[in-house]
C-alpha cells in the first residue's frame, strides 16, 4: 500500500485545497493521470499519481485543507485492475451496490459488509458522531470511520488529532435521487415532479459548495475589507486626446498583431501616478510597524473568469513599452481564463487596476487587493457634450475613474493628487511621451 | 438467612410501625405461598390482621380497594403475577378510585407478586406482566433489582402505596431464595420512583430491571468494560429525565429485559426521541423468550450472561 502524500506545488507553498477528486476508491490510475485537484493561493494544479495503482481511499475531502506531506490517499500499487464492481457497459443488471441511498444501509447495523464511511451515496455517521462534528465544526469527510461507520469515539479522535479540515462540508442531501427509483432503462432524466402545472415550494434551492477558489476570494476579500480602511475617490476624466490618440495607435499595434486597448495607456498613466506617489505603491506591514515603499512596479489586473475573479500581474510594467503592456495583458488573462496562469503570474503585484470594460458603469468603491494600498477602478468611456474652449458644446470623450486607497497609509491628499497626477497623463497623452514610455 | 425471610420480618415490621396496615392473600394466616407472612403469624399481637381471601383476584383488589377507602392500609400478597392477569379489571378499577373521587379519596394500598422464573415452576409463571401492568392509569409498578435491595424495595413501595396509591411490587423469584450476602440494604440511594445508577460506567450503559441488573453487573464484570448499569426499578411512572439523563451520558445503550418487551420497547422509543443526537450506537434489547416455558428450560425467560456480555461489547466497539 502506498501513501500518497500531498506533494510540495510550489516555492513557499505548505499546503492546498483538495478542490476535486478526479478518481474515486476502486478506481484504476495510471502513472502521471491525474489524480487530484489541488489550489494553493491562487493557483490551481493537477496532481498526478505516481505510478500505476488503485485507489484504496481518499485521506482528505474535497474542500478539505491538506499540508504539504500530509497523506491525502492511500494507493494499491500492486493492484493494477479494478474489481469488478462495476456492470459491463450496456448491462440491465442492478445498479452497483454504491447507489444504494445511505440511508437503506445504515438500517443494517453490524453487517460484516458494511461499506466504508465515506461513499457515494453520503457519509454514515451515528447521530451523536453527526452532533459532536457539527458542534465542533469537524467536517465529517476527513473523519476516519470504523467499521464502515463514523462513531462518536471517531470524531473525538480525529479532533484530538487536530483533522485538517475546520469546517463542514455540504454532505446532507448528496445524493439527490429519490430512493425508489428503480434503475431506469433510459438515462434520459425524469422531471422532478410528474405533477402538471405549478407546484408551489416543489423546487428546491440550489446549493453551490463553498469552497475552492470562491471561498479563496470570500477570504481575500473579507481580509482586505476588515483590515485596510477604504474610502473612495473618483473623478472624471476627459479623454477626448486619448481616444484620438488609441485610434492612431491602434493601427501601428495591429501590424504589430497586438489589439490596442486603452488600459496599457492607463497603466502608463498609474505608474506616473505612483512614482510621484509612492506611497499609493506601499505595503503596510503592521507586524513590523513599518510602510514598506515598493520599488517594483507590478500591476495586477483583475480579471473575471469562469471560476470567479483572477488577479494576473504586469512584471515590471514600468520597464515595459505599452505594446508589451497590451501583449502581456492579452497572455496573462488568457491563461487566467483557461486556469493555466501560473503562481508567479498571479502574485506579487504592487497596485492592482480593475477595469470594467464595456460594463464600465459609473462609479465603484473597488476593494484593495490587500496587502496593497490602492485599486483604481476604469470606468466606461462615454460620448458626453462638454463645453470648448470657446464656450461652444462640443462631443466629448468621458470616462470616470475610482480610486480606493487605504487611509491608514494614504491621506485623502495625497491619495486625490494621485488620481489626479493620473489624470493629467490620461488628458494630456503627450505627457505619457515625454516622460519616454 | 435468605431474601423471603428477610422480606417476612420486613412485613411484621410494617405492620407494627402502623396499625392501619393489614394483610390479605390466600392461606396468608399460615405464613402464605411464600412464607412471607410467617414473622406475622407467629406473632400473636399482629395476627389478627391478616385475611385469608380465597383465591380470586378480582374480589381480593375490591375488597382491598374498600379497607383502603376506610383508612386502612391493605397490603395484598399474591402467589404469582397470573393472579394479576386474573384481578386486572378490579386492579384497574382501585387505580381509578383516586380519579373518580377527584383525588378526595386515596386508595393506599400495596400488592406484592413474586414473577419470573426461579421456582422451577414452567408454564406461565416465567410470564412478564410489566407491560400489561403499566397501562393502568394511575397505577405505581415497582421491581425489586439486587437481592441485596429487596427489602429495600419493600419498605420503598409500602412508602409509595400510601402517599400515591395503588402500587405493584413485583418481587423475582429468582431472587427470592438467594441467601443475604452481607447485611441488606435498608433503604434505596433515591426515591423509589428514581432510575438508580448501580454501577458507573463511562462506555455504555445497560438499562436493567428486576433479575436482569445482577445479570447486567456480571455481564459487564465479564467484559471488562466501563459499562454503567442502571436499575431502572420504577416502571410506571418512568424517570424519564433521569433515564434519558443516563443514556446520554454514554450513547451506547443496551437494554436488558426478561420475557416481557413493552418496558423495553418504551424505554428504546423515548431514547429514540429525546437522546437522538446522542445515541453512537443502535439501542440494542436483550430479552428473554417469551412464555410458556417447561419447568426445566424456565432459565431461557432471562436473558444469559455472555449474550448481554456479547451485546455490550458490540455497542462498544461499534
Amino acid at each position: 500500500m502506498l501513501q500518497f502524500k500531498l506533494p510540495a506545488i510550489g516555492e513557499g507553498v505548505v499546503e492546498g485545497e483538495i478542490v476535486q477528486w478526479l478518481k474515486k476508491p476502486g478506481d484504476v490510475v495510471r502513472a502521471n493521470e491525474a489524480l487530484v485537484e489541488i489550489m494553493t493561493d491562487k493557483a490551481t494544479v493537477e496532481i498526478p499519481a505516481p505510478q500505476d495503482c488503485v485507489v484504496l481511499e481518499l485521506k482528505a475531502a474535497e474542500g478539505a485543507i491538506a499540508a504539504v506531506g500530509e497523506t491525502i490517499a492511500l494507493l494499491d500499487e500492486t493492484a493494477t485492475s479494478a474489481k469488478p464492481s462495476a456492470p459491463p457497459p450496456g448491462s440491465t443488471a442492478p445498479p452497483p451496490s454504491s447507489a444504494v441511498p445511505a440511508s437503506s444501509r445504515a438500517t443494517v447495523p453490524g453487517s460484516t459488509a458494511a461499506p466504508r464511511a465515506t461513499t457515494a451515496a453520503g457519509i454514515l455517521a451515528t447521530p451523536a458522531a453527526r452532533a459532536h462534528a457539527r458542534e465542533n465544526s469537524i467536517d465529517l469527510g476527513s473523519v476516519a470511520g470504523n467499521n464502515g461507520r463514523i462513531t462518536k469515539r471517531d470524531v473525538v479522535r480525529a479532533q484530538s488529532e487536530g483533522s485538517p479540515s475546520e469546517r463542514e462540508t455540504v454532505v446532507v442531501g448528496a445524493d439527490p435521487r429519490p430512493p425508489t427509483t428503480a434503475p431506469a432503462a433510459s438515462s434520459i432524466a425524469k422531471p422532478a415532479s410528474t405533477a402538471t402545472g405549478f407546484a408551489p415550494g416543489a423546487v428546491p434551492d440550489e446549493t453551490i459548495p463553498f469552497r475552492g477558489m470562491r471561498r479563496r476570494i470570500a477570504e481575500g476579500i473579507h481580509k482586505s475589507y476588515s483590515t485596510a480602511v477604504h474610502y473612495t475617490y473618483v473623478e472624471q476624466i476627459d479623454m477626448s486626446a486619448l481616444v484620438k490618440l488609441r485610434a492612431q495607435a491602434k493601427k501601428a499595434a495591429a501590424e504589430e498583431g497586438v489589439n490596442l486597448s486603452y488600459l496599457p495607456f492607463i497603466v502608463k498613466a498609474v505608474l506616473a501616478g505612483l512614482r510621484r506617489y509612492p506611497i499609493v505603491n506601499a505595503v503596510l506591514d503592521e507586524e513590523a510597524g513599518h510602510i514598506v515603499l515598493r520599488k517594483r512596479y507590478s500591476i495586477g489586473v483583475a480579471t473575471a473568469t469562469p471560476q470567479g475573479l483572477m488577479v494576473p500581474v504586469v512584471h515590471d510594467a514600468d520597464r515595459r513599452s505599452i505594446l508589451d503592456i497590451a501583449r502581456e495583458i492579452a497572455r496573462l488573462s488568457e491563461a487566467a481564463r483557461d486556469g493555466k496562469a501560473t503562481r508567479d503570474e498571479l502574485t506579487g503585484s504592487t497596485f492592482t487596476i480593475t477595469s470594467l470594460g464595456a460594463i464600465g458603469g459609473v462609479l465603484a468603491t473597488p476593494i484593495i487587493n490587500y496587502p496593497e494600498v490602492g485599486i483604481l477602478g476604469v470606468h466606461a468611456i462615454r460620448k458626453t457634450p462638454v463645453v470648448g474652449e470657446n464656450d461652444e458644446i462640443v462631443v466629448g470623450h468621458l470616462m470616470n475613474l475610482s480610486v480606493s486607497l487605504d487611509h491608514r497609509v494614504v491621506d485623502g491628499f495625497e491619495g486625490a493628487s494621485f488620481l489626479q497626477e493620473v489624470r493629467r497623463y490620461l488628458e494630456d497623452p503627450t505627457l505619457l511621451l515625454l516622460s519616454g514610455i | 438467612m435468605n431474601v423471603l425471610q428477610h422480606l417476612s420480618g420486613l412485613v411484621a415490621d410494617l405492620l407494627r410501625e402502623d396499625d392501619r396496615r393489614i394483610v390479605l392473600g390466600e392461606d396468608v394466616i399460615d405464613g402464605g405461598m411464600l412464607g412471607l407472612t410467617r414473622g406475622v403469624a407467629s406473632d400473636e399481637a399482629l395476627r389478627s390482621r391478616l385475611v385469608a381471601t380465597p383465591l380470586t383476584p378480582s374480589v381480593i383488589f375490591a375488597h382491598a380497594a374498600g379497607l383502603a377507602l376506610g383508612g386502612r392500609r391493605p397490603l395484598v400478597i399474591l402467589a404469582s403475577t397470573t393472579a394479576l392477569f386474573e384481578g386486572l379489571a378490579g386492579l384497574r378499577e382501585a387505580c381509578m378510585l383516586g380519579w373518580r373521587t377527584e383525588q378526595a379519596r386515596s386508595v393506599p394500598m400495596l400488592i406484592i407478586a413474586p414473577c419470573g422464573p426461579g421456582f422451577s415452576l414452567g408454564g406461565d409463571a416465567s410470564d412478564g406482566i410489566e407491560g400489561v401492568l403499566c397501562r393502568l392509569p394511575g397505577i405505581r409498578v415497582l421491581m425489586a433489582g439486587r437481592a441485596q435491595d429487596a427489602g429495600a424495595w419493600l419498605n420503598a413501595a409500602a412508602l409509595q402505596a400510601d402517599t400515591e396509591g395503588p402500587t405493584v411490587l413485583l418481587l423475582p423469584r429468582s431472587l427470592l431464595l438467594r441467601e443475604l450476602s452481607g447485611p441488606p440494604n435498608a433503604t434505596l440511594a433515591g426515591s423509589a420512583t428514581e432510575a438508580q445508577l448501580v454501577r458507573q460506567g463511562t462506555t455504555a450503559t445497560v438499562f436493567a430491571w428486576g433479575e436482569t441488573v445482577e445479570i447486567a453487573l456480571a455481564a459487564v464484570a465479564r467484559t471488562g468494560t466501563d459499562t454503567a448499569v442502571v436499575d431502572v426499578g420504577c416502571l410506571a411512572p418512568l424517570d424519564k429525565e433521569a433515564l434519558v439523563s443516563h443514556a446520554c451520558a454514554t450513547g451506547k445503550i443496551v437494554i436488558a429485559h426478561g420475557s416481557d418487551q413493552a418496558v423495553a420497547a418504551e424505554l428504546a422509543a423515548l431514547f429514540a426521541d429525546q437522546a437522538i443526537l446522542h445515541l453512537d450506537a443502535p439501542v440494542t434489547r436483550i430479552g428473554g423468550a417469551t412464555g410458556p416455558t417447561t419447568p426445566g428450560g424456565e432459565a431461557a425467560a432471562l436473558p444469559s450472561v455472555d449474550r448481554l456480555a456479547e451485546a455490550i461489547v458490540s455497542v462498544t466497539e461499534y
